[in-house]
């Protein structure tokens, strides 16, 4: 069941205040820090996730992309780390794209290749090799989308959420360990 | 209802300025409060209203220094400030702030603020890339002259003391702000008949304690265990 990013944030905070007890931070700085490293928080949590083979599918979504001469960008929230268990496919292809990582040596008879370089996703067609343009939808390992505003639901698996929160309320609190050190 | 005459008519009934017939003095004390009676070269009746606008004064600041104060609602205004605009000395009222605020709200919502948050970090949240910070938050910092809240309009629980609405007020018999005080008002009046004359003053000094002690006692209650933790 989906929770809303005002939900997770509060039972963060309710795990920061009882860890942090008798001197809790302000309810307000833990928000702050909450909402600052929702994005890296959820990148690392989302890479451990992931790193469990039983667990990996769970964050398997979707992408539409659209490839000018050859190129599109890479989705923002796809993991890295775990390219080997993308895949990109086009509608009404007649043959298929598989990755192929050794890019400027490649091309086959048979099937289109696809690689990433950075930020970018490189696709090109089978022998005679043009470079791919049109649509395609791209299948990747991604950290859940990061909700808009704290309203807004965390799409994410029970069993990430479950991952996540701990995670997030050891993090504030190393946060305020550092500060306290700092000032002490 | 006690006003200003009820508390100086006493305080020339003690320095034996009222003169009239014994008689009819009964009904001057109660109708007279102008003082035309009086005769007194040392308190004539407007250094006694001037006298009393000044007790009042601090009878105010003792209750609005503190938080705690039940007092407080005789005195209580707002203060409607923006973020970002130098700290408020007076309230929305006209009234002068005196004492320590109350709490400070949202004006919008009337959600309380507290100061949570370092102005670093309220100037980050603020102006911090768009999206960033999607929780709402609501705290306020003080950086004197100014003050800076998460949010834009604030608004302050204050108390305020107008001394010139008060003063006139006094002047005209018109109501004390504080009704249940009355020996206060009357301690702290004495308090003040010292001149030259060493039996004023002499008079005067047996008022001093009563009404510091009354003043004093306006103030929170010790915390004694956290002083001995201290």
């Amino acid at each position: 069941m989906a929770q809303s990013y005002s939900y997770i944030r509060e039972q963060c905070v309710q795990g920061v205040i009882r860890a942090s007890m008798p001197n809790p931070l302000p309810l307000d700085r833990i928000r702050a820090i909450f909402d600052a490293s929702f994005f890296s928080i959820n990148s690392t949590v989302a890479e451990a996730f992931a790193a469990d083979e039983n667990r990996r599918e769970l964050l398997r979504g979707s992408d539409t992309l659209t490839f000018v001469s050859g190129d599109a960008t890479l989705p923002t929230n796809t993991l890295k780390k775990f390219t080997e268990d993308a895949t990109l496919s086009i509608a009404n292809a007649t043959y298929s794209y598989r990755r192929y990582p050794q890019w400027l040596m490649g091309s086959s008879p048979q099937l289109g290749l696809w690689t990433t370089i950075g930020e970018t996703i490189k696709a090109k067609s089978k022998i005679p090799v043009t470079a791919f343009s049109g649509s395609a939808t791209f299948t990747s390992i991604k950290s859940p989308d990061v909700p808009a505003a704290e309203g807004d639901d965390f799409d994410a698996p029970d069993d990430y959420i479950s991952d996540f929160i701990p995670a997030m309320i050891q993090y504030i609190l190393s946060q305020s360990m550092q500060e306290a050190a700092a000032t002490a | 209802m006690l006003t200003s005459a009820t508390i100086i008519r006493q305080a020339y009934i003690r320095i034996g300025a009222w003169q009239g017939d014994p008689a009819t003095l009964n009904a001057q004390y109660n109708a007279d409060t102008d003082f035309t009676q009086i005769v007194s070269e040392s308190f004539p009746p407007q250094s006694m209203w001037d006298m009393l606008t000044g007790v009042e004064n601090e009878i105010a600041t003792a209750v609005a220094s503190n938080q705690d104060n039940v007092l407080r609602s005789v005195l209580q205004d707002i203060a409607t400030v923006t973020s970002g605009n130098r700290i408020p000395s007076t309230g929305d009222g006209g009234g002068d702030i005196i004492g320590v605020w109350g709490q400070v709200r949202d004006a919008d919502t009337g959600i309380e603020l507290t100061p949570g948050l370092h102005e670093d970090e309220i100037r980050a949240v603020v102006n911090g890339p768009a999206g960033l910070f999607k929780s709402s938050l609501y705290s306020y910092v003080l950086r004197p002259p100014r003050i800076y809240a998460t949010v834009t309009e604030l608004e302050i629980d204050v108390c305020t003391f107008d001394v010139t609405a008060r003063a006139a007020a006094i002047a005209a018999d018109g109501d004390l702000l504080f009704q249940q005080c009355q020996n206060a008002y009357f301690d702290g009046l004495m308090a003040n008949l010292k001149n030259q004359d060493a039996q004023y003053t002499s008079l005067s000094n047996e008022y001093t304690q009563p009404y510091q002690m009354w003043l004093a006692s306006q103030q929170p209650p010790r915390d004694v265990v956290a002083e001995a933790a201290a």
